[in-house]
C-alpha cells in the first residue's frame, strides 16, 4: 500500500432498495404511508448529504439499489437525480449491481450522469480515483449480469501493482448467511487472498465488520429498515483513509423510519387498563430510543395470565392498536403501532389438564395425538384441503412449513381451550 | 341427612304437633285439601332455611296457638344427631351433647345450599314435571351438567356453530363478502395493475427520445431566427442612423465657414451682459444707502437723558427693589404669625392644666418616657392581669368543685337507696349458679341422646316387627306350597287308555283303539313331565324361602342384640341423669320441657344476681366519687387564697414604682400610657410656642432692616419718602423711574449702531463697482475688440459656430451609440453612404416575414416539448406503483394472518368434533347417569338418557341407538324423563354435598296405574339413599307405594304413612 499526500474519505453503502414497500405492516394510514414510501429515498438522500457534508471524495454503492421485482420508474429517476447531486459536488460515484438490480434488469434508456461509474458484469473493472493529478485509490468492482449468480466471483478480484489503495466492491454472501439468499457465495479467506485494502460489500442487510484490518471487510447493512426483521438503526459507513493508508470507519445512521418489535408479558397485568398503560409506556420508550425519528412498532403480547381470557373477546386492532395510534399522524417522530399481536396463553397447565377425564381432556388429548403423529404436517394439510373453499387459498399454503402448521395446531388448541373454558 | 323427628310449637294451623321416629325411607303424608300438607312442607323449609320477610303471608303465623317456632331433629350422613331450633328471629343448632350454636343450618349442615336451590333440587311438584327448565337454571347447570363435562358455561355445539360462522366470515368457496376472499380479489387486481406499471420505464424512454428530437429542431429554428433577427436589427440601425448621418454631413460643411469666431471667450457675450447689469445694480444700491444715513444722524442728535442720578444708583436700587416681594409678604404675614403665637400659648397652657397643677415646663422635660419604662409598665400590667385571671379562674374552679361535691353527694345517696330497695338474690354464689347451669346443659345433652337412642329402639322395634311380618309371610308361603300332580295319575291314565282301546278293539274299531292308546300314552308322558317340573320349581322355591327365613332369623338375632345394647345405653344415660340431678340439687327431670323451665329459672336467678352486683358496684363507685369531690373542693379553696395574696403583692409593688417617679399611685398600668401621651402632647405644644416666638422676632428684624436700606437709596437719589414710614410705594416709584432712564439710553445706542452699518455698506459698494468695470474691460481685450458693438457682433458669430459644432458632435454620438464601437460606426457610415432608404425598406419586409414563420415553428415545437415534459414529470413522480406495492404488502400480511386464523379454526373445529364423539361415546355427566338409573326402572330399560356434550338438553336413546329430542317425546314419556332427571339431580346433588330429604308433592297423580307403579318403584330406589317425604291428597297413593314396596328388591326401605287432618299429624301405618 503506497501513501497519498493527505487523508481521503469515501462513503460505503449498499442495499438501498429504493421505493420498495415496507413489509409486515398490517395497517397504515395515508399520512403515514406517504412517509413510509419516501423513507428509502430520504435515507439515500441522507447518504448523499452526509458524503457532501463530510467532504467525501467518492461514494460506493455495493448493489441492490432497488428491488428488481418492484422497481419503479420513480425509483430509477430519484436514484439518478441523487447521484447527479453528488457528482455536482465533485463526488465520484461507483455502483455495483446485485441480485435485486442486475444489469439485465436495469433500464438502459435512463443514462447516468457523468461521474457515475457502473461496474460491468463481464469482468472485474478497475477504476482510478484521482484528486487533481494525485491517484487516491483504485476501485475494483463487478456487477451481477443476471439475478442468479451462484459462482464465487470474489475469486476474480486481483490487486494490480502500483495501486495506492485498493477497494473491492462486491455484492455477495460471505460465509453463507442463511437469512439471505446465497448469491455469489464466498468465504472470508477468498477475500483475504485478493489483497484488497477495503472490501465494500453488500447483500447482508444487517451491518457487520467481518475483518477490521488488512483488509477491512465491511457489510454496511441497508440504509433503511423495511420490515420487522430489520430492527434498529440502519445506515452507511464513512471511511477515512489516512495519508499512511490507515483506515477508520464510522457508522452513520440514515434511516428515516426505524423498526421496533417489543414484547409485553401479561402475566403481571390484571386489567385491560394495566395493559394499555404498559403498551403506552413501551411506545414512549420506543419514541425515546428512536431519537427524533419516526418509528414503526410491532407489539407482541406474550405470557400466561388472566388477561388472556379478556383478550380473547377483544379486537386487538380496534381495542389496542387504534388507541395507541391516536394523534401519531400529526407528529414527525410518530410511533406507528402496525399491529398488536396476541400470542398469550391461558393460565391452565395444559399438560395437567390433558390428564383430566372430561371433555376438555378429550379435546387436549385429540390435539396432542395429532401433534404426535409423524406426518402431522400432512395430516393438517389434508384436513385443511378437505374443505371446499381451500382452493382459493391453496397457493398461500405452499409457503407454509411444517413448523408453521405446528404453530397453527398450537393456535387451534389454545383457541379450543379458550372456547371451552370461557366464563359466561 | 334425614329428618328423624319434628316438633311444631306454633306454625299456621299446627300447634304443639310433632312426629317422633321418622325413618330414613319413604314417608307418606296423606291428607285432604287444606289439611295442612303445604303448611307442613313450609314448616320444614322454615326450620331449615328461615322465615320469609316479616309480614309475609308465607310465614304462617301460629293461628292454632303456641309460639311461632319449632324444631327438627336430623341424622347426618356421618350419623351425627343434630337438632335445629328456629323461632322468629333466632335459630340454633344443638349437636348431640353439645351447646346450642347460633348459626344457620345451611352453612353448618346443608352443604351451603340456600332455600332457592333446595326448592329447585329437593322439592318436586307437578309443575316441575312440565319441562327441563331446571337444567338451565343457575347453580344447576354449572354444578352438575356442564361441570360434569369439565366445561364452564361453554356449549360445544354453539361454539362449533360460532366457529362455522367465523369460518364463513373469513372464507367462502364463492362470494366476495368474506374477508379473505376480499383480500385475495384485491391482491389479484393489484397484481394486474403492478404489471401494467412496470412498463412505465420503456414508455418514459420513448417520450424522452421524442423530446430530444423536438429539442434539436427547436435549436435549428432558433439559429435561423437569430440570423434573421440580426439582419433586421442592422436594417433598423441603418434606418435609425440615416437622419443623424445627414445632419452630421451638413454640420461639417457649416463649421468650416465660421472657424474665425472659434477663439471668442467662452460665454463672452453672456458674461458681458451680466457685468453690465451688475454695475447698474450696484450704483442704484449705493445711492439708496446714502439716502438712509441722513435721517439716522438727525434722530441721534435729538435724544438726551435727564435721570442720570438714577442710573448712577442703578445697582443699589435694583437690590432694594428685589426685596419688594419678601417685604410685602412679611408685612402681610406678621399679624397672622402673631395671632398663631397667641394660640400656641393658649394650647400649651391647656395641656399643662390637663396634666395637673403640679406640672410646669421643666418637669415635663424631666419625665422619662423611654421604651424601657414603657416595657416595665407593660410587664407590671401583664403580671397584674395574669394574677387577676388566675384569681378569677380559681374562683370558677371553686364554684365547679362545690357543684360537683353536691352532685356526687346526691348520687351516692341515690345509689344507696337503690341498693337498699333491691331484694337479696336467691343465689348469691356465682360459682354455684354456673355449676347448676353446666349440669343442666349436660342433662339436656343426655336427654337428647336418650331420645335418639329411644328413636333407634323404636326403629329397632319396628324393624323387628317388620321382620316378624316378613317371617310370617315366608312361613305362609312355605305352608302354601303348591302340591304337584299325583304320581299315580299317568299310570291311571295309561291303564284307562289300555282299557278303552281294548274295549274298542273288541268292537273292531282298531283305528280308534290305536288312537286312544296313543293318546293315553302321550297324556301319561305329558302329565309325568308336568309333575317333574312342578316338583322342581316347588323345591327351588322352598329352598329360597328357607334361605329367606334363615336370613330373617339372623337379622332378628342381630336386632335383638342391638336392642339389648340400646336398652343398656338408655338405662346408663338415665342413671347418669339421676346422678347429675342429685349433684345439682334439683328436682327430678322427666322431659326437655321441665329442663327448659328449670333452665329459665336459673337464667332468672343469674340475671337477679347480676343486677344486685351491678347496684352494689354502683353504690361503691358513687361513694368514692363523693369522697374525691370533697377533696377537690378543699384544694380549690386553698388555691384561691394563695392567688389573692399574689395579686395584692403585685398591686403594692406597682404603687411604689409610681411614687418613686413622683406620679399618682392611682394610675393603673393601662392608664399609665395615657399619662405618657398627655406629657408628650404638652411637650409638643411647648415646642410649637417657642417656634412661633422666634419667627415673629425674625420677621420684625427683617422689616426694619429693609426700610433703612430704602431710606439710604432715596437719599442718594435726592428723593424723599412718599409717606412718613417708608414702604412698598417708594420702591414702586423708584422702579418706574429707573425703567424710563434705561429705555432712553438703549435707543441712543441703537441709532449709533445703524448709522455705522450704513456708512460701511456705502464704502463696500464703491469698491465693488470699480472691480466690475475692470472686468468688462478685460473681456473686451480677450475678444480683441475695442467697442461694445464689435464685441456683441463677434459674440453672435461665435454662437453660430458653437451650434454647428454641437450638432456635429451629437450626430457622431448617436451614430456611435447605434453602431457600438468607433470601428462599427465607420462601417455604418460607409454602408449608409452605399445604400438607399428604399432598398432598406424592401429588405426589412422580406426578413420580417421569414422571422414570423420561424417563430411560429419554434413556438409549436416548444409547446410539444412542454407537453412531453409534463408527461415525463408526472411519470417521474408517479407514486402509484409504490402505493400499490405498499397496499399489496399490507394485504399479504393480513392474508397471512387471516389464513392462519382460518386454518386454526378448521383444526380447532376438527378437534372439537373428535372430542365430542369421544366424550359422547365414553363419558356422560353424573346427573344423566343417575337419571338413567331411574328411567331404567320406570321404562323397564327401554330408554337411555343421553346428554349431548356441553348442552343443557337431553335426548332419549332407544335400544336401537336411535335418539329422540325432547320435542319428539310423548307427554307420558316426557313426564317420566323429567321426573327421572329431577331424581337424578337430587341424587347427584346429595352425593356432592349432603343427601337432603326430597319433598314430592303429588307427583304420581297424572300417571296411569302401570306408570304409577313404575314411578313408585323409582321413588323406592331413590329412598334407598335419601329420605323421601311424599305428600298427597289421594289415599290410593299409599296402596301404590306399598305395592311397589312389595315388588322391589329392597325391602329394607321403610315406608311410613302419616295422615294430616285439621292441623293434627297422626301416625297411620308402616311397612314393617
Amino acid at each position: 500500500m503506497s501513501s497519498v499526500s493527505r487523508e481521503f474519505r469515501f462513503v460505503h453503502c449498499a442495499d438501498l432498495h429504493l421505493d420498495s414497500p415496507f413489509e409486515g405492516i398490517h395497517a397504515v394510514e395515508p399520512a403515514i404511508a406517504t412517509k413510509l414510501k419516501e423513507a428509502t429515498f430520504k435515507a439515500f438522500d441522507d447518504v448523499i448529504n452526509l458524503a457532501i457534508r463530510n467532504y467525501a471524495d467518492f461514494l460506493i454503492i455495493a448493489g441492490d439499489v432497488y428491488d428488481g421485482a418492484d422497481r419503479s420508474l420513480r425509483a430509477q429517476l430519484r436514484f439518478r437525480d441523487a447521484l447527479r447531486h453528488a457528482v455536482e459536488q465533485d463526488i465520484q460515484c461507483f455502483v455495483a449491481h446485485g441480485n435485486h438490480d442486475p444489469l439485465s434488469g436495469w433500464e438502459a434508456e435512463l443514462t447516468m450522469p457523468e461521474g457515475v461509474h457502473r461496474f460491468s458484469g463481464e469482468h472485474v473493472e478497475r477504476i482510478v480515483v484521482k484528486r487533481g493529478a494525485e491517484e487516491l485509490a483504485h476501485v475494483y468492482g463487478i456487477s451481477y449480469p443476471d439475478r442468479d449468480v451462484r459462482d464465487n466471483i470474489a475469486l476474480k478480484f486481483r490487486r494490480e501493482t502500483n495501486t495506492p489503495f485498493a477497494i473491492g466492491v462486491l455484492h455477495c454472501n460471505v460465509g453463507g448467511d442463511p437469512s439471505h439468499d446465497n448469491y455469489a457465495p464466498c468465504m472470508v479467506e477468498d477475500l483475504l487472498r485478493c489483497r484488497m485494502d477495503y472490501w465494500a460489500l453488500g447483500h447482508i442487510h444487517t451491518r457487520k465488520v467481518l475483518n477490521k484490518f488488512n483488509p477491512c471487510i465491511v457489510y454496511p447493512g441497508n440504509t433503511q429498515g423495511r420490515s420487522v426483521r430489520e430492527l434498529g438503526e440502519r445506515g452507511c459507513y464513512l471511511v477515512r483513509v489516512g495519508a499512511t493508508g490507515s483506515i477508520t470507519t464510522e457508522f452513520i445512521a440514515t434511516d428515516m423510519v426505524r423498526w421496533f418489535s417489543e414484547e409485553v408479558n401479561i402475566s403481571d397485568l390484571n386489567t385491560i387498563d394495566d395493559l394499555l398503560d404498559a403498551l403506552d409506556k413501551v411506545c414512549k420508550d420506543v419514541r425515546a430510543s428512536a431519537e427524533g425519528r419516526a418509528s414503526v412498532l410491532r407489539l407482541l403480547l406474550i405470557g400466561r395470565g388472566d388477561l388472556h381470557a379478556k383478550l380473547r373477546h377483544m379486537d386487538a386492532e380496534r381495542d389496542l392498536a387504534l388507541p395507541l395510534r391516536e394523534k401519531e399522524t400529526e407528529r414527525t417522530d410518530f410511533v406507528w403501532v402496525e399491529s398488536v399481536q396476541v400470542a398469550t396463553r391461558p393460565t391452565i397447565d395444559i399438560v395437567q389438564r390433558r390428564a383430566v377425564k372430561d371433555f376438555i381432556g378429550d379435546f387436549l388429548r385429540s390435539a396432542e395425538s395429532m401433534r404426535m403423529q409423524l406426518n402431522y404436517g400432512e395430516v393438517i394439510r389434508k384436513l385443511l384441503s378437505s374443505r371446499s373453499e381451500y382452493r382459493i387459498i391453496a397457493r398461500q399454503f405452499d409457503h407454509l412449513s411444517d413448523t408453521d402448521l405446528l404453530s397453527i395446531l398450537d393456535q387451534a388448541e389454545t383457541l379450543g381451550l379458550d372456547y371451552l373454558t370461557e366464563e359466561e | 341427612m334425614y329428618i328423624c323427628r319434628l316438633h311444631i310449637d306454633g306454625f299456621g294451623m299446627f300447634h304443639n304437633q310433632g312426629v317422633q321416629s321418622l325413618p330414613n325411607g319413604i314417608i307418606l303424608f296423606l291428607g285432604d285439601n287444606e289439611s295442612g300438607k303445604t303448611t307442613l312442607m313450609e314448616f320444614i323449609r322454615m326450620v331449615l332455611f328461615g322465615f320469609h320477610r316479616r309480614g309475609s303471608r308465607n310465614n304462617y303465623p301460629p293461628l292454632g296457638g303456641g309460639n311461632h317456632r319449632g324444631r327438627i331433629q336430623v341424622v347426618m350422613k356421618n350419623g351425627q344427631l343434630c337438632t335445629i331450633e328456629r323461632g322468629f328471629g333466632h335459630v340454633a343448632i344443638v349437636d348431640e351433647g353439645g351447646d346450642p350454636e347460633r348459626v344457620e343450618p345451611s352453612e353448618r349442615l346443608l352443604g351451603g345450599i340456600n332455600r332457592q336451590t333446595f326448592e329447585r333440587i329437593f322439592a318436586i311438584g307437578l309443575r316441575d314435571m312440565q319441562g327441563l327448565d331446571v337444567l338451565s337454571q343457575e347453580n344447576v347447570r354449572g354444578r352438575l351438567i356442564a361441570a360434569g363435562a369439565g366445561l364452564g358455561a361453554a356449549s360445544v355445539p354453539v361454539k362449533m356453530q360460532d366457529i362455522d360462522n367465523e369460518l364463513r366470515n373469513l372464507l367462502t368457496q364463492r362470494g366476495k363478502q368474506a374477508s379473505i376472499n376480499q383480500i385475495v380479489n384485491r391482491l389479484t387486481e393489484i397484481e394486474i395493475q403492478v404489471k401494467k406499471l412496470h412498463g412505465q420505464a420503456s414508455e418514459y424512454a420513448e417520450y424522452q427520445r421524442e423530446r430530444e428530437q423536438l429539442e434539436a429542431r427547436i435549436k435549428q429554428c432558433k439559429t435561423e431566427e437569430e440570423s434573421i433577427r440580426q439582419r433586421l436589427m442592422r436594417i433598423e440601425q441603418l434606418t435609425k442612423a440615416r437622419e443623424h448621418w445627414v445632419q452630421l454631413c451638413s454640420a461639417r460643411d457649416k463649421i468650416v465657414t465660421l472657424v474665425f469666431a472659434k477663439d471668442f471667450p467662452p460665454n463672452g457675450l453672456e458674461r458681458f451682459e451680466s457685468l453690465r447689469k451688475e454695475i447698474e445694480n450696484i450704483e442704484k444700491n449705493k445711492e439708496g444707502h446714502e439716502d438712509k444715513a441722513k435721517p439716522l444722524s438727525k434722530q441721534r442728535s435729538e435724544l438726551s437723558i435727564d435721570q442720570s442720578l438714577l442710573l448712577e444708583q442703578e445697582g443699589a436700587i435694583d437690590k432694594v427693589i428685589s426685596e419688594k416681594g419678601k417685604l410685602e409678604s412679611s408685612l402681610e404675614d406678621l399679624p397672622e404669625v402673631r395671632s398663631s403665637m397667641a394660640w400656641a400659648e393658649e394650647e400649651f397652657q391647656r395641656r399643662l392644666k390637663e396634666l395637673g397643677t403640679a406640672w410646669y415646663p421643666e418637669r415635663l422635660a424631666q419625665l422619662d418616657t423611654s421604651v424601657q419604662v414603657r416595657q416595665q409598665v407593660r410587664e407590671f400590667g401583664d403580671k397584674l392581669s395574669a394574677a387577676m385571671r388566675n384569681h378569677e379562674s380559681a374562683q370558677a374552679y371553686l364554684r365547679i368543685a362545690k357543684d360537683a361535691e353536691v352532685e356526687a353527694k346526691r348520687r351516692a345517696g341515690e345509689a344507696k337507696r337503690r341498693l337498699d330497695n333491691l331484694p337479696l338474690p336467691l343465689i348469691t354464689d356465682e360459682q354455684k349458679l354456673q355449676l347448676k347451669k353446666q349440669t343442666l346443659r349436660m342433662i339436656s345433652s343426655l336427654l337428647h341422646k336418650r331420645d335418639v337412642l329411644n328413636s333407634q329402639l323404636d326403629a329397632n322395634g319396628k324393624a323387628k316387627k317388620e321382620l316378624q311380618v316378613r317371617l310370617k309371610s315366608v312361613q305362609k308361603q312355605m305352608e302354601a306350597l303348591v302340591q304337584p300332580l299325583p304320581s299315580w295319575a299317568p299310570i291311571v291314565m295309561l291303564i284307562a287308555g289300555l282299557g278303552l282301546s281294548a274295549f274298542l278293539a273288541t268292537q273292531h274299531s282298531y283305528v280308534s283303539a290305536s288312537i286312544t292308546l296313543l293318546g293315553s300314552v302321550i297324556l301319561a308322558v305329558l302329565f309325568h313331565m308336568l309333575r317333574r317340573r312342578q316338583v322342581k320349581a316347588e323345591s327351588t322355591r322352598l329352598a329360597q324361602l328357607q334361605e329367606d327365613r334363615h336370613q330373617i332369623e339372623q337379622t332378628q338375632q342381630l336386632l335383638d342384640h342391638e336392642f339389648g345394647q340400646l336398652k343398656e345405653q338408655v338405662e346408663s344415660i338415665t342413671k347418669e341423669i339421676e346422678r347429675l340431678v342429685r349433684e345439682a340439687e334439683i328436682k327430678q327431670l322427666d322431659d326437655i320441657m321441665q329442663l327448659e323451665q328449670l333452665n329459665n329459672k336459673l337464667e332468672g336467678a343469674s340475671k337477679q344476681l347480676q343486677e344486685w352486683r351491678t347496684q352494689e358496684r354502683e353504690k361503691k363507685e358513687s361513694e368514692d366519687n363523693w369522697f374525691y369531690a370533697r377533696m377537690k373542693l378543699e384544694e380549690a379553696e386553698q388555691d384561691i387564697e394563695r392567688k389573692s395574696k399574689e395579686h395584692q403583692q403585685l398591686q403594692d409593688d406597682w404603687k411604689n414604682w409610681l411614687i418613686e417617679r413622683g406620679l399618682s399611685d392611682t394610675v393603673s398600668p393601662e392608664g399609665f400610657e395615657a399619662v405618657l401621651q398627655a406629657v408628650e402632647s404638652a411637650r409638643t405644644a411647648h415646642k410649637n410656642l417657642n417656634e412661633f416666638r422666634s419667627r415673629v422676632n425674625r420677621m420684625e428684624e427683617y422689616i426694619a432692616g429693609v426700610r433703612q436700606r430704602i431710606i439710604t437709596v432715596l437719599d442718594n437719589c435726592g428723593r424723599k419718602p412718599l409717606k412718613t414710614e417708608v414702604g412698598v410705594e417708594d420702591l414702586d416709584a423708584l422702579f418706574r423711574d429707573i425703567e424710563v432712564a434705561r429705555e432712553t439710553k438703549r435707543q441712543q445706542e441703537e441709532l449709533k449702531e445703524r448709522l455705522e452699518l450704513v456708512q460701511k455698506e456705502i464704502e463696500r459698494l464703491s469698491k465693488w463697482l470699480d472691480e466690475k468695470k475692470a472686468e468688462v474691460r478685460m473681456l473686451m481685450n480677450d475678444a480683441g475688440v475695442t467697442s461694445e458693438e464689435d464685441f456683441r457682433r463677434q459674440g453672435e458669430y461665435y454662437h453660430e459656430w458653437c451650434k454647428y459644432d454641437k450638432q456635429m458632435q451629437n450626430a457622431e454620438m448617436v451614430l456611435l451609440n447605434i453602431a457600438g464601437t468607433p470601428k462599427a460606426k465607420a462601417a455604418l457610415e460607409t454602408e449608409l453612404n452605399d445604400i438607399e432608404t428604399i432598398q432598406l425598406q424592401t429588405e426589412r419586409e422580406k426578413h420580417q416575414a421569414d422571422l414570423e414563420r420561424v417563430t411560429n415553428e419554434v413556438s409549436k415545437y416548444e409547446r410539444e416539448v412542454g407537453r412531453l415534459n409534463q408527461i415525463l414529470s408526472q411519470m417521474s413522480q408517479d407514486e402509484r406503483l409504490s402505493t400499490l406495492l405498499l397496499e399489496q404488502r399490507t394485504l399479504q400480511e393480513r392474508l397471512s394472518d387471516g389464513i392462519k386464523h382460518w386454518a386454526s379454526l378448521v383444526v380447532c373445529r376438527h378437534l372439537l368434533g373428535q372430542a365430542q364423539s369421544i366424550y359422547e361415546r365414553e363419558q356422560q355427566p353424573r346427573v344423566i347417569q343417575e337419571a338413567n338409573r331411574f328411567i331404567n326402572i320406570i321404562t323397564n330399560k327401554r330408554y337411555r338418557i343421553i346428554s349431548p356434550v356441553g348442552e343443557a338438553i337431553v335426548q332419549l336413546e332407544d335400544a336401537e341407538m336411535r335418539r329422540k329430542n325432547e320435542i319428539e317425546w310423548s307427554t307420558g314419556l316426557a313426564e317420566q324423563v323429567y321426573l327421572s332427571i329431577r331424581l337424578g339431580l337430587a341424587s347427584e346433588f346429595g352425593r356432592q354435598t349432603e343427601p337432603l330429604p326430597i319433598i314430592l308433592d303429588d307427583v304420581l297423580v297424572n300417571f296411569d296405574p302401570t306408570r304409577q307403579l313404575g314411578v313408585a318403584k323409582a321413588i323406592m330406589e331413590f329412598g334407598r339413599e335419601q329420605q323421601v317425604l311424599l305428600f298427597s291428597c289421594h289415599p290410593e297413593i299409599k296402596q301404590i307405594i306399598l305395592e311397589a314396596h312389595e315388588h322391589t328388591d329392597f325391602p329394607e326401605v321403610i315406608v311410613a304413612c302419616y295422615t294430616l287432618s285439621d292441623g293434627v299429624i297422626s301416625y297411620h301405618s308402616s311397612s314393617n
